[in-house]
């Protein structure tokens, strides 16, 4: 994730979960940590046990919010406001730790003079392209002295200085603006502005727990960074109990961006070649990848020995190493763009791997119906999920459907081996403990044996195209006779090939500092390198732990580092901060970096080491340059490179809003961000009146995202059976709305039925005297097939994305809710086919720029609703009987 | 059977996060069936209350003070059989089904017990009751079977935050007191619930637990009644009911003259 | 339109507290109510007229008078043929009917269903015993294997035994959890043994007076010890509502309470005594038509009264199980007898 990539240097949790039982502060932001990740939220309670204080701050008061020993409510999309305001807070009353912000981040860079801010522009930064609807960066960078390297004025008294740009930056999120935009009440919101402010320091350290709450906005990316520049101003990043411990959303989805599946991600963080930045030789994706100074100016190692691993003997300097098989980036490839082709009928064929888009999609009926322009599907999965029965779904024929669907049977994690990687970047091996049923197969299966059948299909083709599949190296056959005859690969040949090994004699490789640029070595995916240094020693395999850092527990990457840019736990002279905080630190005598951890710095070099001018590669960095894989070693609080929507984070309202934009009323929503504007994807425009409240989407303990995994489980099935809708009982006065009863929520998507459960802790925000926004929220785990089924909270939510990553906005938008069924026809204009005139060529996002302001203020309530005080009164008379005396 | 020592369960309101994973973990390793389906509209409870099929139940209980928002809050309980020192169950089984194991729990031999259901009204905290599909009584067996084999029952081990912890009575008691001393330094009002001052003639509960508020917040009664000690006042009843109508009888059958 | 009372009474009895004391746990009950059906009740009701069958027929043997041998015979017969029905009931209702069995397996004196257990056994040994000793006397048989026994103590033993079984069903359901049961523990051992004795009456009155041969003595003694059951079982279940307070509301409230009050106090005991009462000042050898169709009437009044007396109170236990603010508030609610 950007987020913390461009601040930090790589894109993870920067630390891990039995290190939040150091931490004096924990704030729980944009995730349900209790309700879904239940097993790390053990560390939590451990940590309160310890003295730690618990701050949960969301829309809904949830099973979090039920342990957390302060919770403070926020409207949903608005959480880079009630960030700011505490960064606002910190830097005004001086509460950032000084030494650590000076020797460790760019506070002290000067910006470029040519730099914009968004405080002058209204709600811009410098560099838009209305045209394109995009940022030119280029004036977001440091003034430089005469041989390229940045200013810096360490007193941090120059207006230009980053610390100052961010002060003038973030002068207005007052707790008034952020009661006035959040809805959070401003004594509550005080009281917190004390807490972060006396939990950073020398001797205190705080964390940030967040997860899908904040990845999930066109302003997802900014959402994390906002958090991630606050811990770094406390200097809490890379020391025990704090940083920012990212909850990922799926069981192994860091282990699926490591190994990557993002389509502009090769293994390893490597970019994927794209001729959009004129990426069309092997030499042309070197240069532009290649950092002069910091790790990346390692990247030929790691691209190299890649390919090697991937091509074999095929790939050759000469042929720069295969660079041709490569698919090239020419456009969007996203997932929303992919379907948006899909539904004009672009894409013949899809494989779909433990994915449910029917349910899991946003614009879900635009997804099924998309699905059905397909001339074929193969599904592989535990069940047979929504999407593999797209095709007979309510309302549909599918005589009307021309999709052949294949349906492949998959193994669950007990029945094959393989490794997860889950949200602290830890590898586990997991055996294998029983053969799958009748013909399900493992997905690796499926995809070994479909190369090895396209290998022999291919086997006499002289076609050119079909050389990348008969060059792919696929050495993973089986010596167990029983998993040979089942077709399954052994794993741990592949794990060899990601590790990476010496080609010429096949010795495994013991760390990526081995990896050569010259094609002797192989390596799947460099930041595994470690993870298998010799034959029979799996090091993901191990179990032994010690109740923290357990560096003998399975193995993290990189190079089993637990704790990211632990480097900072130590002053500039190497010594810890604080005693009660120590982690690493400088042994003078032995000449090396020691401690509890394995020390996220090059081992040799002291505290006192000063790059010499002109020198390359980590020889750049200085020997207090934490973040390894920034250009200069430092955390770029003022993001400097590959971020796309501002150097800052900065409030802007999610796509579909009652409100408007109460900081900048002229810049509605984040001004690059990616939208669709095509008829099977219409939005509602800001303060809607059709479509007056807030409605969030989220998940709950008893069900796993689609419910492709447990709504077949009779045992979770029973334990929330129905899709629900939790209304306030203000607005279930409103609406007359019951407990129970069902109720129809409807958005220019479609529409959704479930059941009311009206509860006290869903609360109207108030903005104003007398303004309220009303919200309501529907787990999304719900679809059409299974042992419960329900609506999927999808089909109401329209396709937008973030514009760093693609991720989809599904934690904030507008809707309508009434009592009653809803009709038989609920999936929306979604079907509609779409005028080639509306397409975008290869389902490209639009950037219109800045979303036009609302004709009127907000839809927001102006008269008194009804109070809190009223259903109390009444809530006592009704309950008059059987009261019993304490 | 004897009782060396006995174990039990600690439960800490405290600490529960709602996530179900013991009703979960113990209807798998007991291979118990669903009990159906349906939303209850009762908060995060869609299964209502313990069964001959549910043997952990979790309870949801809503507290939200709109006026002073600080002290709302929603409160989580794992309700469990409570192995009762004097359990009311074991008390009324004819057939000596129901038994004090070596581990002092109180169990139900399923292959001898019969269904006549005498103990589903006796238990005074409505626990046990008959499965449809066995036609036999069913509980908590607080794992027997994996504590024969030295290890802990299903839901302590599957408890992510410990609310659940298992263990010799003795030292749960120890760490509830501690815990309970820690809580209310930190100004939080909470209770242990199961010791044999509150229980009357139940006696200590071998699993009990830790309360924020009033037990029947939570479906636990405040003031359980042991069937057995109606049993005196019962047979008095009785005798004297059968010498009345005795006399009577004899009056008016006896021979005349 | 919905007002803020509607939304507060559909938030649950647990009304998400808005500054509320709780009460209870959203209504649900706490209680598990037993699965006891129509077997248990129709048992509850032959085991009674079985056992008082042989109450009566004991007493007239050891009595001796010789009028009353029909009440013997009748008993002997009436008694074998309730405890094999009663076993039949009992047995079906098992959840686990095959194993009726282990039901033997130990004697708990503390377990009030292990003393039924015994009681019906025995009481089943000495009706089979008797009835062979009837069924010489009737010359089906040639044979009497108990003919050596005397009379007193066999018959004793027999009453003994019937007067347990007619009886330990009160304690069985006095000593529950059950609120409603509970409150009448001091109560309904003793209305059993009176209604055992009623209905066993009436069922006698009813057989004895559509037979030839039956002394109107005999007839007299029924009607006579039928009143004074009738009339000392429902002072008792007069006090036991009044005691019971808000506890004893599942059985006299509501549409239970309407079928006690009508079909067991008005129909079942007050209608029978008056149509009774009558016979049993008479001092007559006749017994006129007009008599033994009123006798008949009050014997079935009598036993329908019976069965709905049982019927009650199986069926208020369930309902005072499902209602939790009874059980959690039960020291206030009502002067309970026992802890």
């Amino acid at each position: 994730m950007p987020g913390l990539g461009t601040l930090y240097g790589r894109g993870g949790a920067t630390t891990f979960l039995m290190d939040l039982v150091n931490s004096d502060l924990i704030i729980i932001q944009g995730s349900n940590f209790a309700e879904n990740h239940p097993v790390g939220f053990r560390f939590v309670t451990e940590a309160k046990k310890r003295g730690a204080t618990v701050v949960h701050i969301d829309p809904r008061f949830t099973r979090t919010s039920a342990l957390a020993d302060h919770y403070l409510p926020i409207r949903s999309g608005t959480d880079i406001a009630f960030t700011g305001g505490l960064i606002n807070y910190v830097l005004q009353h001086e509460a950032y730790f000084k030494e650590y912000v000076e020797t460790f981040t760019n506070a002290s860079y000067l910006v470029d003079p040519a730099f914009r801010d968004t405080e002058e522009l209204a709600g811009l930064f410098s560099g838009f392209q209305p045209d394109s609807g995009t940022y030119d960066p280029a004036s977001w960078t440091y003034e430089r002295d005469d041989v390229g390297r940045p200013k810096k004025d360490p007193t941090l008294q120059h207006p230009r200085c980053v610390i100052n740009v961010m002060k003038r930056h973030f002068a207005r999120y007052t707790p008034e603006m952020i009661e006035s935009v959040c809805g959070t009440p401003p004594d509550a919101y005080r009281r917190l502005c004390e807490l972060v402010a006396t939990n950073g320091g020398r001797e205190r350290t705080m964390v940030y727990c967040y997860a899908m709450g904040w990845a999930q906005h066109t302003v997802g990316v900014q959402n994390i960074r906002a958090a991630a520049t606050l811990t770094t101003l406390m200097g809490s990043t890379g020391r025990p109990g704090g940083g920012i411990m990212a909850l990922r959303g799926h069981a192994s989805i860091q282990g699926s961006t490591d190994i990557a599946t993002l389509y502009d991600l090769l293994p390893g963080y490597i970019k994927a070649p794209s001729l959009e930045r004129g990426e069309s030789t092997f030499e042309q994706w070197k240069a532009k990848q290649t950092m002069p100074t910091g790790w990346w100016a390692n990247w030929p190692k790691y691209a190299v020995s890649q390919m090697k691993a991937w091509f074999g003997d095929a790939a050759t300097a000469e042929n720069g190493w295969c660079f041709d098989y490569l698919p090239k980036i020419t456009g969007d490839h996203s997932h929303q763009p992919m379907f948006f082709t899909m539904k004009d009928g672009g894409i013949e064929g899809m494989l779909l791997w433990g994915q449910n888009p029917a349910v899991g999609g946003q614009n879900a009926a635009l997804q099924r119906a998309a699905m059905g322009q397909l001339k074929w599907l193969v599904c592989q999965d535990l069940f047979e999920t929504e999407s593999a029965a797209f095709w007979k779904r309510e309302g549909v024929d599918p005589t009307t459907i021309g999709t052949e669907v294949f349906f492949m049977p998959a193994a669950s994690v007990a029945e094959k081996a393989g490794t997860f990687t889950n949200t602290q970047r830890l590898v586990q091996f997991h055996e294998k403990a029983v053969d799958p049923p009748d013909d399900a197969h493992s997905d690796l299966a499926f995809a070994y044996g479909l190369t090895k059948r396209l290998k022999a299909l291919y086997r006499d083709s002289t076609n050119p195209l079909d050389r990348p599949i008969l060059d792919i190296t696929l050495d993973y056959e089986s010596d167990d006779p029983h998993e040979r005859a089942r077709e399954e690969p052994d794993v741990e040949k592949i794990m060899r090939e990601i590790n990476g090994y010496t080609i010429a004699d096949g010795v495994q490789l013991k760390s990526f500092t081995d990896l050569k640029d010259d094609g002797s070595t192989a390596a799947g995916a460099w930041v595994y390198t470690g993870y298998f240094p010799a034959p029979g020693e799996n090091l993901t395999r191990r179990r032994t732990g010690d109740d923290w850092v357990s560096l003998e527990w399975a193995w993290a990457w990189p190079a089993n580092r637990r704790n990211l840019y632990n480097r900072a736990s130590a002053d500039a002279d190497g010594k810890p901060w604080s005693e009660r905080k120590k982690y690493v630190w400088w042994d003078d005598e032995a000449k090396k970096w020691t401690g509890y951890d394995v020390p996220d710095f090059i081992a040799t070099k002291p505290p006192s080491f000063r790059a010499a001018d002109g020198a390359r590669g980590m020889d750049a960095h200085d020997g207090t340059a934490p973040f390894m894989l920034q250009e200069y070693g430092v955390a770029e609080l003022f993001g400097v490179q590959g971020i796309v929507d501002g150097p800052l984070p900065t409030h802007y309202e999610p796509r579909e809003s009652p409100v408007r934009n109460a900081l900048y009323p002229d810049v509605q929503v984040n001004p690059v961000l990616k939208q669709w504007l095509r008829r099977d994807n219409p939005y509602h425009e800001v303060a809607d009146e059709r479509y007056p409240f807030v409605l969030t989407t989220y998940r709950v303990t008893e069900h796993h995202l689609s419910g492709a995994m447990t709504r077949w489980s009779p045992w979770l099935a029973e334990l929330q059976p129905e899709l629900f809708c939790e209304i306030s009982p203000e607005l279930a006065v409103e609406r007359n709305i019951r407990n129970r009863e069902w109720v129809t929520i409807t958005t220019a998507r479609g529409e959704i039925e479930a059941r009311a459960l009206v509860t006290g802790r869903m609360k109207p925000f108030k903005l104003g005297p007398k303004r309220f926004v009303h919200q309501i929220g529907v787990p999304m785990h719900f679809g059409y097939q299974g042992e419960v089924t329900g609506d999927a909270a999808n089909v109401l939510v329209p396709l937008v994305a973030d514009p760093n990553v693609s991720i989809h906005e599904a934690k904030a938008f507008t809707c309508d809710v009434r009592p009653g069924r809803r009709g038989a026809a609920h999936e929306g204009p979604t079907w509609l086919p779409v005028p080639l005139d509306e397409r975008t060529p290869l389902g490209r996002p639009e950037r219109s720029g800045a979303v036009a302001p609302p004709p009127h203020e907000t839809v927001a309530i102006d008269r008194e609703i009804v109070d809190a005080a009223t259903i109390m009164s009444a809530s006592r008379q009704v309950h008059d009987q059987g009261e019993r005396r304490p | 059977m004897s009782v060396d020592e006995t174990n039990g369960f600690f439960t800490d309101v405290t600490l529960c996060i709602g996530c179900k994973a013991c009703e979960v973990a113990c209807k798998q390793w007991n291979e118990l069936p669903a009990d159906g389906y349906g939303l209850t509209g009762n908060s995060y409870d869609n299964t209502t209350h313990l069964g001959g099929n549910t043997w952990r139940h979790v309870a949801f209980v809503e507290q939200m003070d709109r006026t002073t928002p600080a002290e709302s809050r929603w409160m989580m309980l794992s309700d469990v059989c409570k192995h009762c020192t004097n359990a009311g169950c074991m008390e009324a089984c004819p057939t000596g089904s129901i038994v004090r194991n070596e581990f002092g729990n109180v169990f139900v031999q399923p292959e001898i017990c019969n269904g006549c259901g005498y103990c589903v009204p006796s238990c005074p905290f409505g626990v046990v009751a008959i499965q449809p599909q066995s036609g036999i009584a069913e509980k908590c067996t607080l794992c027997y079977d994996r504590q024969k084999d030295g290890i802990e029952p299903a839901c302590a081990k599957a408890c992510p935050t410990d609310s659940i912890t298992f263990g010799p009575v003795v030292e749960l008691r120890k760490k509830a007191e501690a815990r309970v001393a820690t809580l209310l330094a930190r100004g939080q009002h909470v209770e242990i619930y199961g010791t044999k001052e509150q229980m009357g003639a139940v006696g200590d509960l071998n699993a009990f637990f830790l309360l924020p508020d009033r037990p029947e917040v939570f479906n636990l009664p405040p003031n359980p009644v042991l069937p057995s000690t109606y049993q005196p006042g019962a047979y008095a009843s009785l005798a004297a009911a059968i010498g009345v109508v005795a006399l009577a009888s004899y009056a008016i059958f006896r021979r005349r003259g | 339109m919905i007002t803020p009372d509607d939304v507060a009474a559909s938030l649950g009895r647990n009304d998400g507290g808005f500054g509320r004391e709780q009460s209870s746990y959203y209504d649900i009950p706490l209680l598990q109510k037993p699965h006891w059906g129509w077997e248990i009740e129709w048992y509850f009701f032959v085991g009674g007229i079985a056992s008082g069958s042989a109450i009566l027929a004991a007493l007239s043997d050891v009595l001796g008078d010789p009028a009353d041998a029909s009440i013997v015979r009748l008993g002997r017969y009436a008694a074998t043929l309730g405890s094999a029905v009663s076993g039949v009931l009992l047995i079906k209702d098992l959840g686990r009917p095959e194993r009726f069995l282990n039901m033997m397996r130990i004697v708990k004196l503390k377990s009030p269903m292990s003393v039924g257990v015994y009681a019906l056994t025995a009481f089943s040994t000495f009706s089979g015993l008797m009835l062979t000793r009837q069924a010489k006397a009737d010359g089906l048989v040639p044979f009497d294997p108990t003919g050596w026994v005397p009379r007193l103590p066999l018959n004793l033993a027999w009453a003994a035994s019937a007067a347990l079984l007619g009886s330990y069903t009160g304690v069985l359901i006095g000593a529950t959890a059950i609120p409603v049961w509970f409150s009448g523990s001091r109560h309904i051992p003793a209305i059993f043994v009176c209604s055992a004795t009623s209905t066993a009456c009436a069922f006698a009155l009813a057989v004895l007076t559509l037979v030839p041969g039956t002394k109107s003595s005999a007839v007299r003694k029924l009607e006579r010890l039928e009143i004074v059951a009738a009339a000392l079982e429902l002072a008792l279940l007069r006090d036991y509502r009044k005691r019971s307070g808000k506890l004893g509301d599942a059985l006299f409230a509501g549409r239970i309470g309407q079928t006690l009050r009508q079909t067991t106090e008005r129909f079942g005991i007050i209608a029978p005594i008056g149509l009774n009462l009558p016979g049993a000042l008479e001092r007559g050898e006749h017994i006129g038509r007009a008599a033994r169709v009123r006798t008949l009437v009050a014997a079935g009044l009598t036993l329908a009264g019976g069965l709905a007396l049982r019927q009650c109170l199986l069926r208020a236990g369930k309902v005072s199980a499902a209602d939790p603010r009874a059980y959690i508030n039960h020291q206030e609610l009502g002067r309970t007898s026992g802890s």
